[in-house]
């Protein structure tokens, strides 16, 4: 890769090096001889982070900024300038931070950086924690830390053919970023704005000035977070391997990112009494336990696989567009049987995913079909709910409360605020007459009508299994469980991401 | 691009005033016993981080990248300005732990061929660089990176003839711009805080 830049006489660089005695700071040094240093051959570098975190100031901000659209919208209210049109989108993140997520009664902050709180309770009302891992805790521990090193794995070129066979004597080296295997859960925390019709140039602008509001726009602010882990996740850097005199993508500079996540997401928008702000820029203090929540959450999703699939930048057309792409799967068996996996005898993957789904957590016993299914495939579970456990069956099991706010995916209003109303209208099974016919089973809320309450909540789940009847009830409730999900098996065969008005339309 | 590179030495206790240091100071430092850095890169802004001159088709602020296989085909990043400040990290050498955590994994240490890359796959009490920013620790003090960035178009340029690429601005447009700053004022940096304590090693 080539870098050029430009710039007139403007760029400088400061450096101020102290290379001192610190005084009265030198007593915990402790040198490094030379014969300890000659040790380290180079094969790779290792990171491990103890009583880590990392803060961003609330008030500081990553933004994309947009453009007009063609035609954007310029009333506000119901007039026909404010009607069927788009305005210019902004976005900007606040505060990103990496911090603790001990339960610990306020050991925490909120955005303020006034207001304590405890970053590991239960609702997750608290977006910033103390260092990771507590007092004396690692964030990667020194005995499984972050990697980075080159090296020179085995795997296949686009066309099929063997790449590093001879592990003597290879032929291409990646670069690679490794996640620990195993580390604590942290917090990863933002907050954000959300604003529509601004007009100011962020380059000599304020925020400010030319706001959407201003512009009968809007702002919304928000805050998003994770508390878990990525332990597990890899990043590779390397040369696409694709030859021949006419490739798709060519031998150019290729990234792969196995993403693997695990923990509890919140996304929420409702502030607190005290401590809120609708002002552009300024930090909010958000509601404790509004919002929309994913317990229990685990997702491994695969971007690229080694060699034959990779994410490259291209161009689209020649006026300046381009696209980021996930290159898509060759039309060779060499590559795709491999890809795809299939169990012997199985030609459409049905079994082999029913297989999959059947022994998710169970070792492959050796079976190396079975271990590459499990690298190109991946998959989001959402709560604890698993094939094989009691709460599978229809008839019994611990399925969650109709309010249950510890598992699964939950939507949950503001503490104090006014209940709101639930509604399902879920069939399963379909009844070709029409829903209300005796076949029909449409899962609904077994509620009084009229948004009264009275709803009828058994050990069968939060749903009621009717044939026919009334599907208009709701459950009027503070915090409602939508219950568990899966989404196993998933393969990407090919993702282009397009830049457009680079250089007019695409 | 033109750089000014200023290479200043302070004392840790006396930072507010900057005393030049003669060539039999620097003789006696050898960086074994460990440093303290502060690094700051100005770029396509002046002393206030007001842009200069980065605005306007063809304007000098800009950076292209050109991958492999690519030829001829530059990423630009237009309109491009900003400035980052490392503020004062204390890099030291260290012995790693002598006990494991409750995460030890010895697979991590395993070469290609299946052999440790450290003795043992056993990283207990090796010597590692410390890596830690010791100041600036009060709650809602950020001080120990600042950064303002600005990308205000993205696309493609092609070389025309002689023309390299990134010499051109005939794509004048751009999905989107980016942007990193802070709330406080215009083109005030963003701020950042590390707490606790890097061990890098190799092998």
């Amino acid at each position: 890769m080539r870098i050029t830049t430009g710039g007139r006489t403007v760029a400088a660089l400061l450096w101020a090096l102290c290379l001192s005695p610190l005084l009265q700071a030198n007593q915990g040094l402790t040198p490094l001889a030379d014969d300890e240093m000659s040790a380290v051959s180079g094969a790779g570098l290792a990171v491990a982070l103890e009583d880590f975190r990392f803060m961003m100031a609330p008030t500081s901000y990553a933004e994309q900024v947009g453009i007009a659209p063609t035609g954007a919208c310029s009333g506000s209210g119901g007039v026909a300038s404010n009607t069927n049109c788009w305005r210019r989108g902004d976005l900007r993140w606040y505060g990103v931070s990496i911090s603790g997520a001990e339960n610990l009664a306020n050991s925490g902050m909120h955005w303020d950086d006034a207001t304590s709180c405890n970053p590991g309770s239960s609702a997750m009302s608290c977006p910033r924690g103390g260092v990771i891992g507590g007092a004396g805790g690692w964030f990667s521990p020194f005995d499984n830390p972050y990697l980075m090193r080159a090296w020179s794995p085995e795997g296949l070129a686009y066309d099929g053919s063997a790449i590093n066979a001879d592990s003597s004597n290879p032929d291409k080296t990646i670069y690679e970023f490794l996640a620990p295997t195993e580390q604590p859960d942290y917090l990863f925390a933002f907050w954000g704005e959300i604003e529509a019709g601004a007009t100011r140039n962020p380059a000599s602008q304020a925020l400010t000035a030319g706001t959407g509001v201003a512009n009968g726009g809007g702002l919304l602010k928000s805050q998003t977070l994770i508390r878990g882990n990525a332990a597990g996740s890899v990043f590779r850097l390397f040369k696409f391997a694709e030859t021949g005199a006419s490739p798709v993508y060519g031998e150019t500079f290729a990234m792969y990112y196995h993403s693997r996540l695990q923990g509890d997401f919140r996304f929420s928008v409702a502030q607190a009494a005290a401590g809120g702000t609708d002002t552009i820029g300024e930090a909010p203090v958000f509601e404790g336990v509004e919002g929309l929540h994913f317990r229990n959450v685990d997702a491994f999703l695969p971007f690229g696989q080694l060699y034959y699939q990779a994410l490259v930048l291209d161009a689209v057309g020649t006026t300046g567009n381009f696209s980021l792409s996930l290159t898509k799967i060759p039309e060779t068996p060499a590559v795709y049987n491999p890809f795809y996996s299939l169990d012997a005898g199985d030609v459409r993957g049905f079994q082999t995913a029913l297989t999959a789904v059947r022994d998710w957590n169970a070792g492959c016993g050796g079976d190396q079909t079975c271990e590459t299914w499990r690298t190109t495939h991946g998959y989001v579970r959402y709560g604890d709910w698993y094939p094989g456990n009691a709460a599978y069956s229809a008839s019994s099991g611990t399925r969650n409360a109709i309010n249950d706010t510890t598992d699964g995916i939950i939507f949950r209003a503001c503490q104090g605020c006014e209940n709101f109303n639930a509604f399902a209208r879920r069939p399963l099974v379909i009844d070709k007459r029409g829903e209300t016919f005796s076949r029909q089973r449409t899962q609904t809320y077994d509620c009084n009508t009229g948004n009264v309450g009275g709803c009828v909540v058994d050990g069968s789940g939060p749903i009621f299994n009717a044939s026919g009847g009334d599907l208009t009830r709701t459950y009027p409730t503070s915090a409602v469980n939508l219950g568990d999900a899966r989404m196993e098996g998933l393969l990407i065969h090919q993702l282009d991401i397009v830049s457009c008005q680079g250089g007019g339309g695409c | 691009m033109k750089y000014l590179l200023t290479l200043l030495c302070i004392f840790a206790l006396r930072a507010q005033a900057l005393e030049p240091m003669t060539d039999t100071d620097l003789e006696q430092v050898s960086g074994q016993e460990g440093m303290q850095l502060t690094l700051r890169l100005r770029n396509n802004v002046d002393e206030l981080l007001n842009p200069v001159g980065c605005s306007g088709p063809l304007n000098p602020c800009r950076m292209g990248l050109e991958f492999a296989g690519r030829d001829g085909i530059w990423l630009m990043l237009k309109d491009y300005y900003g400035y980052i400040s490392f503020n004062s990290i204390r890099l030291d050498g260290s012995e790693l732990p002598a006990s494991y955590t409750s995460y030890e994994d010895a697979d991590r240490f395993l070469g290609l061929d299946g052999s440790c890359l450290v003795a043992g796959c056993d990283p207990r009490s090796l010597k590692a660089v410390k890596v830690t920013y010791p100041f600036s620790k009060a709650v809602g003090e950020y001080d120990d990176m600042l950064l303002l960035m600005n990308i205000g178009r993205t696309a493609l340029e092609f070389d025309d003839g002689p023309t390299p690429g990134y010499l051109r601005d005939a794509a004048s447009g751009s999905v989107l711009g980016f942007r990193m700053s802070d709330s406080t004022s215009l083109n005030a940096p963003a701020k950042a805080r590390f707490d606790g304590s890097a061990y890098v090693f190799g092998f």
